[in-house]
């Protein structure tokens, strides 16, 4: 099957500056992109309800991250957001997952009831919640509908959490969505852990993942992550990634057993 | 001068990633499905991760070659596993051999090669010697050495690029001239110099990309006449290893084309 593919916005931030929202999403539905995620920081987020109108695109998903003293900014985010009904939020609001996050998500979770939004919990390296474990837990504890996880292949891999099978395992009943980026461990890449890269590219084998996917049932979005390190032109790299990824689904839906792995050689 | 038209094979190195090993049979068709001639498959200490028995049914299979077993000798430790697979392997005609450790010097690494020679040639084999960074055999120069002392027509050498390159052992003309009466196997990838590549010496990646010109070590290749295999090295780099596959047999069919078209092209004086 074909999945339906989004972008992060972030591929768009580049040193240079950021493209305009028209200009991200114009490249995206002309190279065949289903739909794009925003960050919360974008300064357009108030035409996002024209985004399917005028470009055919789904907006995914808002990425916000929660840090202290940011709490009246995602109350102001959640209560006033409009064409999208999904959030993907990292949570940094210490070195390990606190008071303060659960706090915060008592307060956003009536709110997403309210006003039909979905939270996607969005480990990340180097933040407060970093780990599917850590996502998990709090999906647990919290046992809310509204409450989810978005799987991201790049911070799993950069984490080095390891176990894929079983982490997808715990991360089943919760998943929302999937993100993925080619990477490669290397000191030169995001926050000293690993390089964010276009699909073809890394040493993370996505293809594997996909399967593994796959075999769960998992029919939902594709998020492929861009950042700034990933440097160069931001049209070729989104199309390197679309032609890899569609060239893994293909292959996959060939050949299933080719994403079964043996044992862990090292 | 002969048209650079080597047949071309995988290591089955590229299927090992951080998420797990491939199966033999998804290796051997991804390999055959992109086009490559052969695979090599890792027997490593003894404890190979592929059934040996499947290698006899891979050609009719998959239509590949079986270009090498890559085997590696600890002296002192090992030797006798790797003796056993030198007996038992069926489906096979090349042995690469890389001498990583050693617990009684040089003389008992000659004895453990000396014990191999008479199986080898019992059962129709040859056995490359695989030079390998931070291994004992490391250089050119060190397995050259080795041939020289036993000159037996069933020893020879692998010239690997990368090792070559990521040992710095330099003058390519040279060492490829040494190396001529003995070669029986061609590896290379691309590479670049750089700490945070394999052992901290030199990266691997598709040979379209890093700073080893392929392109020159083909063209000094086709000039001393080399007609045998060459094979890809993958390992660290492979991500989803079909594409990297792919984009690493067009460079080498890409370099064997032009080469084929304008050979002068490579006929450039190289460092010594």
């Amino acid at each position: 099957m074909q999945h339906a593919v989004h972008a992060m916005d972030f591929i768009f931030q580049t040193k240079l500056g950021t493209y305009p929202l028209a200009v991200q999403c114009e490249m995206l539905a002309s190279l065949g992109y289903q739909g794009i995620t925003v960050s919360s920081w974008s300064s357009e987020l108030r035409d996002l309800p024209k985004v399917k109108r005028e470009w055919g695109l789904d907006v995914g998903a808002i990425y916000a991250i929660y840090r202290q003293g940011l709490e009246a900014r995602l109350i102001n985010l959640f209560e006033t957001l409009e064409g999208c009904s999904s959030v993907e939020l990292a949570l940094h609001s210490g070195d390990r997952v606190q008071d303060h996050d659960l706090r915060m998500l008592d307060q956003l979770l009536p709110i997403c009831e309210r006003r039909g939004i979905q939270i996607a919990l969005y480990p990340h390296i180097r933040y407060g919640m970093q780990t599917t474990q850590e996502a998990v837990d709090l999906c647990e504890r919290f046992d809310h509908p509204n409450l989810g996880i978005v799987f991201n292949g790049y911070h799993w891999y950069a984490c080095q959490e390891g176990a894929l099978e079983q982490r997808l395992d715990a991360v089943m009943p919760w998943l929302r969505q999937v993100n993925i980026a080619g990477c490669r461990l290397s000191p030169l890449g995001w926050g000293g852990a690993a390089t964010i890269e276009p699909l073809d590219e890394g040493e993370m084998d996505n293809f594997v993942l996909l399967g593994a996917l796959e075999r769960r049932g998992y029919e939902g979005r594709y998020g492929f992550l861009g950042w700034e390190s990933m440097g160069g032109d931001v049209h070729g790299n989104l199309q390197r990634s679309l032609t890899a990824f569609r060239s893994m689904e293909e292959r996959l839906a060939r050949n299933p057993h080719w994403a079964l792995m043996t044992d862990l050689p090292r | 001068m002969n048209p650079m038209n080597n047949p071309i094979h995988a290591l089955d190195s590229f299927f090992y990633t951080s998420l797990g090993v491939y199966s033999f049979q998804s290796q051997c068709e991804m390999v055959a499905e992109v086009g490559y001639d052969a695979i090599t498959v890792a027997a490593w200490s003894g404890h190979p991760l592929t059934d040996l028995k499947l290698l006899p049914q891979v050609k009719e299979k998959h239509g590949l070659d079986v270009a090498a077993l890559y085997l590696v000798l600890h002296e002192g430790r090992n030797d006798h596993l790797v003796r056993q697979i030198i007996e038992s392997v069926e489906g096979v005609e090349l042995i690469e051999l890389a001498v990583q450790t050693s617990v009684n010097g040089v003389k008992a690494i000659l004895q453990s090669i000396e014990r191999l020679l008479p199986i080898v040639e019992r059962r129709g084999l040859k056995l490359a010697l695989y030079p390998h960074r931070n291994h004992v055999t490391e250089t050119t120069s060190h397995v050259v050495e080795i041939c020289r002392f036993f000159d037996h027509p069933r020893l020879g050498a692998v010239f690997n690029g990368y090792h070559w390159y990521a040992s710095q052992e330099g003058d390519l003309q040279g060492r490829l001239d040494a190396m001529k009466p003995w070669l029986m196997q061609v590896t290379t990838s691309g590479s670049t110099l750089s700490q945070l590549g394999w052992g901290g010496v030199a990266t691997m990646e598709p040979p379209d990309r890093g700073e080893l010109d392929n392109f020159a070590l083909l063209g000094a290749l086709q000039r001393m006449g080399y007609e045998g295999r060459i094979g890809l090295l993958g390992w660290d780099y492979c991500g989803d290893v079909y594409l990297k596959l792919q984009r690493s047999l067009n460079a080498m069919r890409g370099i064997q084309q032009r080469l084929a078209e304008h050979p002068t092209w490579a006929d450039i004086p190289l460092a010594r």
